[in-house]
């Protein structure tokens, strides 16, 4: 068990490590000069020349790649409110230090923009995953339960559209009827207080919750069906086990395992940055920053944010396997 | 009942396969039926009193667009751009994942021999990539699988070819896809079709390959191909007359579905300012366009919204069609 999980965490490490690589090359392949663009359009050779000097850019690539791995965790003075000029753009915890750098279109330290917009993102994803599970697993359930009737039908039928409409049209529709007709919600952003922030997040929410709810309602009834068709659960019907303790307690309770994997590598997506719906709604998260990054060609920024990603998708499938035994005694028992 | 009735009676698949047969036509004889060129502007009559552009008329069908062009000719060439995109994407990536998904799936648990050159000029093909000289490591590449199709000559290593394979997928699924998408498509100095459909094939294969894989694993214990094995028929042979057939269901299930995908991730790199460059029209850029007009002009979003949804629910109606009916229990 242990050497399993040794394993699989140095696999886990290995993958991010190869993620942040295969993004370092692709950003550097970009044909693009950012000691241009910092310097201006208009500046002097001898300007951009200077610039590329001062980011280090004119070094051969090896070089920068080995002091982007460097510099990304150390050793320092301990983070305190007067930090050292060489120390400026580090977060971390501690002596340990992190550091990706300066955006070169936003001039701020690259850690300090992503722990802005974690959270943010964090309080999406988390509202909208919550939103498309209750309503994926209710209505999932009683279509099963009244397969073959007008609900279920109804239901099919909803759920595929809610799976062919693009996000974003589902977005710009929400805005037009909630912001721009009824004025009731804001129309994007994020706000500046607690009340806002919330009343910010329902319409990007129910975005994302359209279509995750649509996915997660297929994937419950499909579980479901094949679930109540089986032996325990017509034992249990034979032993007068009412039908909603049947549905709930027999089959349910067996299709929340197959379902836990997908939330758990969904949310893990979402926490990535959902980023057409937070471009739609100009939601200031990790997505927003990640588009603008290679729009712009914001190299440090880049990076930062696929790191970043990357290390919530391995740890969620991580927790995905680690959490398997716990819910299912069959894949403990082998 | 056979599979095909099946098929044609699933009332799903009926509804999907009309859906892309109208779009089909639609993309073939809209361009002919149009009154209008689709890129030229008409500043006299695309304009009504307010300076706006005209809504949908006898002249212009479905309105005239924020530079006065005929909204349908624009969508009845933008229907062969997305189309030809989606399509041509899909087999890209099926075929992709398919290859990836039978070779890992087949050699699980063995290790195949891979000569030595073809290793190397893999390792070249990456060196190249990461000295920015993309262009070279992909012919490098391209040796290398020729090297890897022809050769049982010379000296070879023995690798754990699924394992690779799928590390190398779970790699790619870490990675964001949109920022991969949109940082390839910025490297291309303008976007052309062709680009934006390399993209799209060589970025969505990943899935595929999983389930591929996953298919080819049972079906490679089952009698036939032991058997084949056994009476000593050639892998390539065994591949193609016997794994290949017993996983096609599967495999068009997902190349349906998958058609789909992708004029909705055409749609998505247009609408994030990623996609095909002007003037070429096509349904998720004319989308993006008509945006801003969504409270003055609102047929400059409704009609290309209408032709996405149309096309990805047919698409995808058709694939479930066809899992239903691929689809032993039902």
């Amino acid at each position: 068990m242990m050497r399993r999980l040794a394993r699989r965490l140095a696999w886990s490490a290995f993958v991010v490590w190869a993620t942040v690589t295969l993004a370092f090359v692709v950003s550097n392949v970009l044909p693009q000069d950012p000691a241009r663009m910092i310097a201006g359009a208009q500046a002097r050779p001898k300007d951009v020349e200077r610039v590329r000097a001062q980011l280090g850019l004119d070094r051969p690539l090896y070089v920068q790649y080995t002091t982007f791995l460097r510099r990304l965790v150390h050793v320092g003075p301990a983070l305190g409110a007067s930090r050292p000029e060489a120390h400026a753009t580090c977060g971390g915890a501690g002596p340990l230090h992190v550091d990706l750098g300066t955006s070169y279109q936003k001039r701020k330290a690259v850690v300090a923009l992503i722990s802005d917009a974690l959270p943010r993102t964090l309080f999406l994803a988390a509202t909208a995953t919550l939103l498309q599970l209750v309503l994926g697993v209710a209505s999932g359930t009683i279509a099963a339960a009244k397969r073959g009737t007008v609900w279920d039908r109804g239901t099919v039928a909803v759920t595929l559209l809610g799976i062919s409409v693009p996000t974003y049209m589902i977005g710009i529709l929400l805005q037009w009827v909630f912001a721009d007709r009824l004025r009731l919600l804001p129309l994007d952003g994020y706000g500046r207080t607690p009340l806002e922030h919330v009343t910010s997040v329902i319409l990007p929410a129910t975005t994302l919750g359209i279509f995750g709810a649509a996915w997660y309602t297929r994937l419950v009834r499909d579980e479901m069906i094949e679930l109540l068709h089986q032996d325990h659960v017509r034992t249990a019907r034979a032993k007068g086990a009412g039908r909603l303790a049947v549905v709930v307690r027999h089959a349910l309770r067996n299709a929340l395992v197959p379902l836990v994997t997908v939330v758990a590598l969904d949310f893990g997506g979402l926490l990535g940055g959902a980023i057409v719906t937070e471009s739609v709604f100009r939601w200031p998260g990790l997505g927003s920053l990640g588009v603008g990054a290679v729009l712009d060609r914001d190299g440090p920024v880049i990076l930062g944010s696929v790191l970043v990603t990357a290390i919530v998708v391995v740890v969620m499938s991580l927790a995905v396997d680690l959490a398997y035994p716990l819910l299912d005694p069959r894949v403990r028992a082998r | 009942m056979t599979r095909r009735a099946r098929l044609l009676r699933h009332r799903g698949f009926q509804i999907g396969a009309l859906l892309v047969l109208a779009l089909v036509l639609f993309a073939v004889l809209g361009p002919i039926v149009a009154t209008h060129d689709p890129l030229e502007s008409d500043f006299v009559r695309g304009l009504d009193a307010e300076e706006m552009p005209v809504g949908p008329s006898r002249l212009f069908w479905l309105g005239a667009d924020r530079l006065c062009r005929d909204q349908f000719a624009r969508l009845a060439t933008g229907a062969r751009v997305s189309l030809v995109i989606a399509l041509l994407a899909t087999l890209l990536s099926t075929t992709l994942g398919a290859a990836v998904g039978i070779a890992a799936g087949y050699t699980e648990g063995e290790r195949v021999r891979v000569p030595v050159t073809s290793i190397a000029l893999t390792a070249g093909a990456i060196a190249l990539l990461a000295a920015g000289r993309p262009r070279l490591a992909a012919s490098a590449l391209g040796a290398a699988a020729l090297g890897l199709a022809l050769g049982r000559r010379g000296p070879s290593l023995p690798v754990d070819l699924d394992a690779l394979l799928m590390r190398g997928v779970d790699v790619l699924l870490a990675f964001p896809f949109l920022l991969l998408v949109m940082a390839v498509g910025a490297a291309f100095e303008s976007t052309s079709v062709v680009t934006i459909l390399v993209i799209l094939g060589l970025t969505s294969w990943l899935g595929t390959a999983r389930i591929v894989r996953s298919k080819v694993l049972s079906v490679r214990r089952l009698e036939f191909v032991v058997a084949a094995r056994a009476l000593g028929q050639t892998t390539p042979r065994i591949l193609l007359l016997h794994v290949l057939p017993n996983v096609a269901g599967p495999i068009a299930v997902i190349a349906s579905v998958s058609v789909a995908q992708m004029i909705l991730s055409e749609s998505v790199l247009a609408y994030l300012g990623a996609g095909l460059a002007p003037p070429t029209p096509s349904w998720g850029k004319m989308l993006f366009e008509g945006q801003d007009f969504f409270t003055g002009a609102p047929w400059m979003l409704w009609a290309p919204a209408a032709f996405i949804l149309a096309s990805v629910l047919g698409f995808n109606l058709v694939g479930e069609g066809l899992r239903d009916a691929l689809d032993p229990r039902e």
